[in-house]
């Protein structure tokens, strides 16, 4: 492969980690609080674009600006889910838990698909066309404020859970659960905000591709996908190995769809990931135990 | 100070407790002895609102309210500390970070204030303030339990089995300072498997048998109670094995 | 003494023998070829809803990649027949290895290290879409184009009048065509009966039920469970697959995204849900609901809403059935049933 393509897909790859890596740690703190995998995360994420895409047509508001108006209402949304349904299903066995995400999952995209239908749709913002180049290699502008949001965002994220109040106690929630009843923590009202914390993320992430990714009923599920592999590659609960193994993931899915097939991405990705498995099953930075 | 009145607890359809009645006056340590299954972890669970109110049934009053439809979470910032394994520490936490989750319900002032007492307390959790929980050994893991219940200015602690899996020594240290920290004014429950342990601290006791409360009494006269002697303490069954030992 | 033995097995298996002689006698009875269609849409998804039952409901392991397998049959007999010449007959046992190939590959991992159920579910999910993308690669793999691309795979016709041929080649003709389909759908529906009531009985099935209610339990009583995990899976895999050749076969054409998509999955993970899984006749009952609705929706609403709206009354259903109805209908009646008559029992003076 020629450098110049070699640092288009690296560059690719960087963009796309940094979405894999709002998506991934989303499903890690929903995780880790409630050890469940929510397998309609992407769906809310696919809401988000298509909040941002009506916002704009009928608003006139840039995305960038309805993030502020969408994320708060995303972290609502996943405080109900949490509290509404997710909570019914937490003390019963994991097939039921499998089964009401699954079902919310199918549920909230066939509403998409009925309301919106399955057009692709494309947010058509200016400065969509902007992009920069050096030395051949491009980055879009949308795409390039996507990986400068997400870090910021992911930086901030880190502080929130290590340094602030609220941060420690839902971490302190995520490791004991009885150990941080007795605290006084309320820890079902901090499931909540867990979940809603990762559904904002989601959201977040949403908003940022829709500025230069088409937005059908069915976009997030390549998400899910990579999301899934890249939480459990990094580590279930494990906020590094989210961060390492989202641009791993990433950066194999780009050099595989420059040098190869596109399609065959997420395959290859799979590959990589079951491989990695064999040797660390565990996860990179495998810290929990699963039970 | 907590008043525990005719509690009962179920398993489905096993009884664990039955028509306990116990009391703990301000500034006291009282323990509460009994074999494995007796249902002593039960209760201090049933106190801190860690079991379901489906399954017990009675009144506990604590400081003139009434706890027993409490979640856990409530009746911890009304002032009662739960220290058991079950309620553990945070083991992917520093030990800092498990203090100060205990201080939460404080103003940013009365927690530094707290996390001194606690350090004056407990000087080794000092030295490994910035260790990660799970990393500490058993002993200064229960040292951390009883640090973070400390840390919520709680007037009542419950402390379960701290004699599990402690070496003697440790043990002794966290004795002395249990009765220090009754000292300051802060009631203890004490629930243990080592007699001798819980005796040598405590100012009252009970005795909990198959889930009923079969001895009450103050600890001095309990060391003396034969039937705690032999059945506890175990004096006579020493000799006996000593004397066949040493022909 | 033999006299005995009949009539014991007669009264031990009622529910079979009843739907034996149902499904033999159906087809005599109802001669328009639309509802045999129907017809042999229900056993299909009944049949595969017992396939994804056996490690659903007996094992705990849910899996969502059971179209993959499906795929895997319906593939592998159409290319040896189309290229090859071969009788689906033979053909499809190259389905059913792939299938256990298959199954290996994705489960040996994900049992091998204990991860937890949804894992697996995960697993089973990516690796069908996986699969689903390398087979629909066509155009861009040229290597690959044999298998249809997108569009998929027709199955060469070759129309014969002869008896012999038409069942070598799986292929039927003229009036009552369906017929034969029906009847080798229902061989596979007892089959599956069969092979459940089997497994119940045995120490496999006890097994897998001590898998399902408590791993480490399991476990420490001696089972190993990765083994027994990895029977299930395979065997249910191939179950699936042999479905996937004969219902490949009765449409003629094969296409990437209806046989292996997530929507054939879905269709067969409500069947044992709704009706009842870890139950015998639960997928009977669940495939009726599920068929039923999917008609219901297809005449009542417009067509260009119909995929999608059945796929809403489909993830309501699920999300209802694990809020309020959690073990399904057949074992909720036959609840409702002991509930009834302990009732009578206790009001007996």
């Amino acid at each position: 492969m020629e450098t110049t393509t070699f640092m288009q897909a690296i560059i690719s790859g960087i963009v796309t980690g940094s979405i894999y890596l709002l998506v991934a740690l989303g499903i890690n703190i929903i995780f880790g609080a409630m050890r469940i995998l929510n397998f309609a995360h992407c769906t809310y994420m696919m809401l988000a674009m298509y909040g941002g895409y009506y916002i704009y047509v009928f608003g006139g508001i840039d995305p960038y600006i309805s993030l502020l108006i969408l994320t708060p209402l995303f972290f609502l949304g996943g405080f109900a889910t949490q509290k509404y349904f997710i909570e019914k299903v937490l003390a019963t066995n994991i097939l039921n838990q499998i089964i009401l995400t699954v079902g919310l999952f199918i549920t909230i995209k066939s509403l998409a698909s009925l309301f919106f239908s399955e057009t692709f749709r494309m947010i058509p913002v200016f400065y969509k066309t902007i992009s920069y180049s050096l030395r051949g290699v491009y980055i879009g502008l949308p795409q390039l404020v996507a990986v400068i949001v997400s870090i910021s965002l992911v930086l901030f994220l880190h502080l929130f859970l290590t340094r602030t109040d609220f941060g420690r106690m839902i971490r302190a929630a995520s490791q004991d659960m009885y150990g941080a009843s007795v605290c006084a923590i309320n820890v079902y009202r901090v499931f909540c905000m867990a979940f809603g914390i990762g559904t904002a993320l989601a959201s977040v992430a949403g908003v940022l591709i829709a500025t230069y990714y088409p937005i059908y009923p069915h976009v997030g599920d390549p998400f899910l996908l990579s999301g899934f592999i890249v939480v459990v590659l990094g580590g279930l609960g494990s906020f590094k190995g989210c961060v390492v193994s989202s641009y791993i993931i990433a950066l194999t899915e780009s050099l595989i769809a420059y040098a190869y097939i596109p399609a065959f991405q997420q395959v290859g990705s799979l590959v990589i990931f079951m491989i990695i498995l064999l040797f660390k099953p565990k996860g990179i930075f495998g810290g929990y135990e699963s039970k | 100070m907590l008043e525990v009145r005719n509690l009962n607890v179920n398993y489905g359809y096993l009884r664990v407790l039955s028509d306990i009645n116990l009391k703990v006056n301000e500034g006291e340590i009282v323990c509460v002895l009994g074999p494995n299954g007796s249902g002593k972890t039960t209760l201090i669970a049933s106190i801190a609102g860690l079991i379901s109110p489906k399954q017990r049934s009675g009144t506990i009053i604590f400081q003139n309210t009434r706890i027993d439809r409490l979640p856990p979470y409530d009746i911890a910032r009304l002032g009662i500390s739960c220290i058991t394994d079950k309620t553990g520490i945070f083991p992917e936490m520093t030990v800092l970070e498990n203090l100060l989750v205990g201080g939460l319900t404080l103003k940013k002032n009365e927690r530094n204030e707290a996390l001194k007492q606690v350090f004056a307390l407990f000087p080794v959790l000092r030295e490994r303030c910035k260790q990660l929980a799970g990393t500490l050994s058993g002993g200064e893991r229960k040292m951390l339990l009883i640090g973070r219940a400390l840390m919520s200015k709680a007037k009542l602690l419950l402390l379960d089995e701290v004699s599990a899996g402690l070496a003697p020594i440790v043990l002794g240290e966290i004795l002395r300072r249990i009765s220090e920290i009754a000292r300051t004014g802060k009631s203890i429950l004490l629930v243990e498997q080592n007699v001798f342990a819980a005796l040598s601290v405590s100012n009252r006791g009970y005795v909990i048998e198959n889930g009923r409360i079969i001895i009450e009494d103050t600890c001095e006269r309990m060391l003396k109670n034969d039937i705690i002697k032999s059945a506890y303490l175990g004096i006579q069954n020493c000799q006996a094995i000593f004397g066949d030992w040493k022909r | 003494m033999k006299k005995n033995l009949l009539v014991n097995v007669i009264t031990n298996n009622k529910g079979i023998l009843c739907t034996l002689v149902i499904g033999i006698v159906m087809p005599l009875v109802i001669h328009e070829p639309y509802v045999i269609s129907i017809l042999i849409l229900y056993l299909l998804y009944a049949y595969l809803g017992q396939c994804w039952d056996l490690l659903g409901g007996y094992t705990g392991q849910i899996s969502l990649g059971n179209a993959a397998f499906f795929g895997l049959g319906a593939y592998s007999s159409a290319i040896l027949f189309n290229f090859y010449g071969i009788s689906p007959w033979v053909g499809m046992w190259l389905g059913v290895l792939l299938a256990v190939g298959a199954s290996i590959i994705i489960g040996y991992p994900c049992f091998r290290f204990g991860m937890r159920g949804i894992f697996f579910a995960f697993f089973t999910l990516a690796f069908n879409e996986a699969l689903r993308t390398v087979i629909s690669a066509g155009a861009n793999a040229p290597a690959l184009a044999f298998m249809g691309g997108p569009e998929g795979i027709t199955i060469k016709l070759i129309p014969s009048g002869d008896w012999l041929t038409q069942i070598y080649n799986l292929q039927f003709f003229g009036r009552g065509r369906s017929i034969p389909y029906y009847y080798i759908f229902f061989g596979l529906l007892i089959m599956g009966l069969l092979i459940l009531r089997l497994t119940e009985g045995s120490r496999f099935g006890y097994c897998l039920k001590a898998i399902k209610a408590d791993e480490s339990v399991a476990e420490s009583v001696g089972i190993n469970i990765l083994k027994y995990k990895l029977y299930a899976l395979a065997l249910s895999s191939a179950l699936t697959a042999l479905a996937g050749t004969f219902y490949a076969f009765y449409i003629g054409h094969i296409e990437p995204g209806s046989f292996m998509g997530l929507n054939t999955t879905l269709h067969i993970i409500l069947v044992p849900l709704i009706g009842g899984s870890g139950y015998i006749y639960g997928s009977l009952v669940g495939a009726l609901v599920v068929i039923g609705i999917s008609y219901l929706i297809k005449f009542c609403i417009n067509p260009q809403y119909g995929p999608a709206l059945t796929s809403f009354a489909f993830g309501l259903i699920m999300i209802v059935i694990v809020l309020c109805l959690r073990e399904g209908i057949a074992l909720k009646i036959i609840k409702l049933r002991h509930k009834f008559m302990r009732k009578r029992s206790l009001t007996k003076p």
